[in-house]
């Protein structure tokens, strides 16, 4: 036996499977040549080193961590139609309750929120609508609320992702869209099981579990300890399950608060609105009274019904300066305005008939809101006259809002359009708002500026 | 978790019939042989238990395929090495990146003190990662895992006397290796045929 020959028999040798033949040969060819011994002794050496290899027993945390992923596994095909019927549930609790546009509010909130909710639930990744765009892989949050990352975590495991420019950890390292490492940073990437919940433009909600990789937050190289976080069991269907109900008790929960607020804002407003009226009122009374009482009473004139069609009056007074309900301006004009920003307020001083042909005039003012206002503010007088004791039952009522006018031959046929025709040959023609209140004004003027003035 | 008696087969036959807690037994009486396999593979304990999970997986799946006259173990690691393959063969064509591979090494390890002498674990590890293929399986499969060859042939899914070949091979080429990140100084010989370059 040779050396080459004698080592293809050390295998056979060492399992004790060599014939009594082979075997007395070999030993006569190692007893005879110390190289092949010594190479022997470390044939023999080497795999009784080998050996130590030989794994201990399983852990039971290794057991668990596998039985969790069959389960999660299992759960993954029985939650496939429980999630279509989830989608559907919230999508009418959604629709019904708020529409798609409130949905996605909620949602933005919530997100915020979950961000920062320290009881949030492990491994949600709440993804809002991006433009009506279900996010991409890349746009979904890398890591959503920290904590809530690394709790679904059990161990690290490799990054699948799109990484670019890897160098060492000397220098930067950037890995996907918008993550970099910076010198001395590494990065672990760990598996999530997490569930995914997103809503489209529509408002329709889709949940999903998915097996993300998500990145971690960077640790220091060389002190990267992996916490003992629960094993994955806590990410089974049961997790998905809860995270399914966190989320659509707190759909629920934004909803009530959305409507509240919005209802509580709004009344806050007008109560607001409300109040700086009526201060506004008692301080013009308040001033109107100081004033009357410091001067000496002079004669009203009287009222002059030719200002019908006449343009606003001079003596209307315009206070161009911010709308301050507190601040009263003090002004003799019968009418004054008061602006602030888009906002206008109207307010009346001295006798009826200097006020009412203001009024009047104002039905034609290119602001639209102050002609509201004055026709309002007419309203208002015309009812509050109508309630004298004296002269109520004597006043000729308000025009009505159209009369009868005879055809008039060859008019347009736009002018016709909305017209209705009378047997008579007449057509129904609408009066302007100032034209109403002019002859109404026209028919009580001496009425009102003799009775009121003895009313008062 | 309830510890089953019997044996592999007989567990296996209870869980290809739904038996969750047989199933539970295999993992647990072959859990770390498993992740020792696929580590020994992949060089990487990490990757390996994520392999490991998903193999599995692959057993619980195909388990209700299972007949009882072979042997589990056997079963068992041609799945594990069978997945090996598919994923070395899938990374191939990504080009997966692992971010593991730019971690700094931790101070002690391999490639942190190239000249002093390494601990004794690691030395064994390193050694066989050196091996090459199908040598490195074979010996782990029989050395390692201390399959039977019969068994191993039906794990590599070849005839016995090329499991004794290859383990013949790769043990030397074990050898070899061996000496060299240890430290030793062997008498060179012309066993050099079983490791990879």
């Amino acid at each position: 036996m040779n050396c080459n020959r004698a080592e293809l028999s050390f295998s056979s040798h060492y399992d004790g499977q060599l014939s009594a033949a082979e075997r007395v040969a070999l030993d006569s060819h190692l007893a005879g040549c110390a190289p092949c011994r010594t190479a022997f002794a470390e044939y023999v050496r080497s795999i009784s080193d080998l050996k130590k290899l030989r794994p201990g027993p399983t852990s039971r945390q290794h057991v668990a961590d596998v039985m969790a992923r069959i389960d999660l596994d299992a759960a993954r095909e029985v939650e496939a139609p429980r999630t279509a019927s989830w989608r559907r549930a919230m999508t009418h609790l959604v629709a019904a309750a708020i529409g798609a546009a409130a949905a996605v509010l909620v949602l933005q909130q919530m997100n915020a929120r979950e961000s920062h909710a320290p009881g949030a639930t492990p491994g949600v990744v709440v993804t809002p609508p991006s433009n009506g765009e279900i996010a991409n892989a890349n746009d979904l949050p890398r890591m959503p609320g920290e904590g809530e990352a690394a709790a679904s975590l059990s161990r690290p495991v490799r990054f699948v992702g799109d990484a670019t420019s890897l160098e060492r950890n000397d220098r930067l390292v950037s890995v996907s869209d918008g993550f970099t490492l910076k010198p001395g940073e590494t990065v672990r990437t760990l598996p999530s099981q997490s569930v995914e919940i997103t809503v489209d433009e529509n408002g329709l909600l889709t949940i999903k579990t998915k097996t993300e990789h998500v990145l971690t937050p960077p640790k220091a190289v060389n002190e990267v300890h992996f916490v003992e976080l629960p094993p994955l069991v806590s990410v089974d269907r049961k997790l998905v399950t809860d995270a399914v109900d966190t989320f659509g008790s707190h759909v629920s929960e934004q909803i009530k608060a959305l409507d509240l607020s919005g209802v509580r804002s709004f009344v806050d407003q007008i109560e607001t609105q409300i109040e700086d009226s009526i201060a506004a009122t008692d301080a013009r009374e308040a001033a109107n009274e100081a004033a009357a009482a410091s001067k000496p009473t002079s004669p009203e004139p009287e009222a002059d019904p030719s200002t019908e069609n006449g343009a606003t009056s001079a003596s209307t007074q315009t206070a161009a300066s911010a709308f301050a309900p507190m601040t009263f301006i003090a002004s003799e004009a019968p009418v004054t305005i008061q602006r602030s920003g888009d906002r206008s307020a109207l307010s009346v001083q001295g006798s009826l008939p200097r006020v009412i042909p203001e009024l009047i005039a104002l039905l034609k003012n290119d602001d639209g809101e102050i002609a509201d206002l004055a026709a309002a503010k007419l309203d208002f007088v015309r009812t509050d006259l109508e309630r004298s004791p004296t002269i109520g039952k004597r006043l000729s009522p308000l025009p009505a809002e159209t009369e009868r006018v005879p055809r008039e031959r060859g008019s347009r046929f736009s002018e016709l359009l909305h017209t209705r025709f009378g047997a008579d040959d007449t057509v129904e023609r609408r009066l302007t708002p100032n034209e109403r209140w002019t002859r109404w004004w026209q028919a009580n003027a001496v009425l009102i500026a003799t009775g009121s003035s003895s009313d008062t | 978790m309830r510890e089953l008696e019997g044996t592999d087969e007989a567990l296996a036959t209870l869980a290809s019939h739904g038996d969750r807690a047989a199933f539970e037994a295999l993992v647990h009486r072959y859990g770390s042989h498993l992740h020792g396999v696929v580590e020994h593979q992949v060089g990487d304990s990490n990757r390996a238990l994520d392999l490991v999970q998903e193999i599995w997986l692959k057993v619980f799946r195909a388990i209700p395929r299972f007949r009882p006259d072979g042997s589990f173990r056997s079963w068992l690691f041609s799945i594990a090495l069978n997945h090996v393959r598919d994923n070395a063969r899938a990374e191939r064509r990504s080009k997966i990146v692992y971010l593991d591979d730019f971690r700094t090494p931790t101070p002690g390890a391999a490639s942190d003190d190239p000249h002093g002498r390494v601990e004794e674990k690691s030395a064994i590890e390193a050694a066989l990662r050196e091996v090459a293929e199908p040598y490195r399986s074979a010996v782990i499969l029989v050395d390692v895992m201390q399959l039977s060859y019969e068994e191993a042939a039906t794990a590599l899914d070849c005839r016995v006397g090329t499991v004794k070949s290859r383990v013949n091979r790769g043990r030397l080429a074990f050898r070899d290796e061996y000496a060299k990140v240890s430290g030793d100084a062997i008498d060179p010989r012309e066993s050099a045929e079983g490791t990879s370059s």
